[in-house]
């Protein structure tokens, strides 16, 4: 295989190995546990550490606090919704934090002035949020956002980096408000809207806004559901860093200055909201990194979910509108929101990259979703 | 419906006891960690039943299993990310008592050397010289094509033939 490795190198190599971890045996009852999960009606997701992993979370979060950054997390609930197989990062809490308060939430906090600047790392995939009590978070939010596809207006989303922000989900609901980073994703509210705050309670997600004197009613109405929603699945996600509830089902409860309201745009919010349905409101095709404008090495790592047909997804790389690399990938399942990743190996330089549903209907239904992202590639 | 959930449960009970150690192993050797390799594989399990019960077995279950585990193991490095402040400081890397109390007398340089490779590289080569899969198995279970398996590969191998310079 290499050329400076002989048979007989090889041979060690497996040996030691296969030495390594021949004294690993497994726990006993594994199966057990195994199918007492899958009875269960809605299976504890895989991120949420069972018992055997809790003393060891314990042990390395006390060796991460010697090095001075907290626990642990990745992304957002958003995962909780979908399909719930493998691969679906999301967050996992060993150290639930105090329920922020409203006190601590007047505290004005600013995404960081340099919110999606390319880490130096090799990966442009979202680091993982922290956020403890009292302490600044530095970490990605997803933000949710609107897109008009062949199917309507559907929700997307963008990972944003945060910097020492006092509270994610203010800041995240912040950005919601702001025009997004991807062409083609937009915001349906209206420009003055403000967070008042967002309080993170046992029973619900309060978000206190403040809207604009004369609140012109958006157009199309389609979008009056789905800016609710985008809220709803935003700020979900954002309480899951703050707060100690950390499977984003609580329900949002949104209040009008500080009061509660009935109906907001003609939507009626008067109960709070869950998450609607993923696939009656979310883009089929959803990328996660690279981020819109990251700079990042080859080989390209690409990571998304997606709901599709068989599973199936086409890609490609356009670099100055020439196809200069494309491919089909797989997510784990079909028919399901799920996770797909591949790499690609490319140039230094700028490309766009858009994945779409293969359309598996010969041009008869409806055209496929796409999702996009424009990077650039730099040397190692 | 009952007949598909136990059709879902025998399927999961046979590649338990055909799989589930060699996995679990696989899955040790890529995180360093038993308790989180192990993690990782029973969420395999359970998704596979997930998956066998909606939709039926998947062609190929055991490379479904492999791809999951890979998967998930990839998942928990990541997780680990928050702990890195520079890109040296890669998760697996994680400093723990647990990982050098597993590491037992029999650890030895190559794979001491292996655990500081890129962890794309370190799982190509743990996925052909551990498991003894063929390439296009391996580029299945990365979720990569074979040109990158290839590439994975002999970038690791020279890398750890430099760290191995004592094997000449």
């Amino acid at each position: 295989m290499s050329e400076n490795w002989t048979p007989e190198d090889e041979d060690r190599l497996r040996r030691a190995l296969h030495d390594e971890v021949s004294h690993v045996m497994p726990s006993s009852g594994g199966l057990e546990r195994i199918m007492a999960r899958t009875r269960q009606e809605s299976p504890r997701p895989w991120w949420l550490p069972g018992p055997a992993v809790i003393g060891v979370a314990a042990a390395l979060l006390a060796a991460i606090a010697v090095i001075g950054v907290s626990l642990t997390v990745l992304r957002g609930p958003d995962e909780t919704v979908t399909a719930g197989t493998a691969d679906s990062p999301s967050e996992s809490t060993a150290d639930p934090s105090p329920t922020t308060t409203p006190e601590a939430l007047d505290t004005t906090l600013e995404p960081a002035p340099e919110p999606d600047s390319p880490a130096p790392t090799t990966s442009s995939r979202p680091p993982a949020p922290t956020q403890e009590a009292g302490t600044a978070f530095s970490g990605a939010v997803a933000v949710y956002y609107l897109t008009d596809t062949p199917a309507g207006p559907r929700l997307v989303r963008e990972w944003r980096h945060l910097a020492d922000v006092r509270d994610a989900a203010t800041a995240a609901l912040r950005l919601m408000l702001e025009e997004p980073r991807v062409d083609g994703y937009r915001t349906p509210w209206w420009p003055d809207t403000e967070v008042r705050s967002v309080r993170v309670g046992d029973e619900s997600i309060d978000v206190d806004l403040s809207l604009p004197a004369r609140t012109p009613v958006p157009t199309p109405s389609e979008d009056n559901q789905l800016a609710v929603q985008q809220l709803v699945y935003t700020a979900t996600a954002a309480a899951s860093i703050v707060g100690d509830e950390d499977d984003g089902s609580l329900p949002v409860r949104i209040l009008v200055d500080g009061e509660q309201v009935d109906r907001l745009w003609g939507v009626d919010v008067s109960e709070p909201l869950t998450r609607a349905p993923a696939d009656s409101v979310r883009q089929f095709v959803q990328l996660n990194e690279p981020a819109e404008g990251a700079e990042v090495t080859s080989p390209v790592e690409v990571s998304g979910e997606a709901l599709v047909f068989e599973a199936t997804l086409l890609w490609e790389v356009r670099q100055d509108g020439e196809v200069v690399a494309e491919d089909s990938a797989m997510t784990e399942e079909g028919f399901a929101f799920s996770p797909f990743g591949f790499e690609v190996e490319l140039d230094p330089g700028e490309y766009t990259l858009v994945v779409r549903e293969a359309d598996v209907s010969d041009g008869e239904g409806r055209a496929p979703m796409t999702d996009e992202r424009s990077f650039t590639v730099v040397d190692d | 419906m009952e007949h598909e959930e136990s059709d879902a449960d025998r399927l999961v009970a046979d590649l338990y006891h055909t799989h589930y150690t060699s996995l679990v192993r696989l899955a040790t050797l890529l995180l360093r960690n038993h308790a989180m390799a192990e993690e990782a594989v029973q969420d395999a399990f359970v998704a596979l039943h997930t998956r066998c019960r909606k939709r039926g077995r998947p062609r190929e279950a055991a490379a479904y299993l492999r791809r999951s585990v890979i998967n998930n193991v990839r998942s928990v490095q990541r997780r680990w990310m928050v702990a890195a402040k520079s890109p040296e400081d890669r998760p697996a890397d994680m400093p723990s008592a647990e990982s050098s109390a597993l590491r037992s007398a029999t650890s030895t340089a190559v794979v001491e050397a292996l655990r500081d490779l890129p962890v794309r590289q370190r799982e190509a080569l743990v996925l052909r010289y551990y498991a003894g899969l063929p390439e296009a198995e391996i580029a299945a279970a990365m979720g990569v094509s074979r040109g990158a398996v290839k590439s994975h590969t002999s970038r690791g191998m020279t890398a750890l033939r430099a760290r191995l310079e004592s094997w000449s």
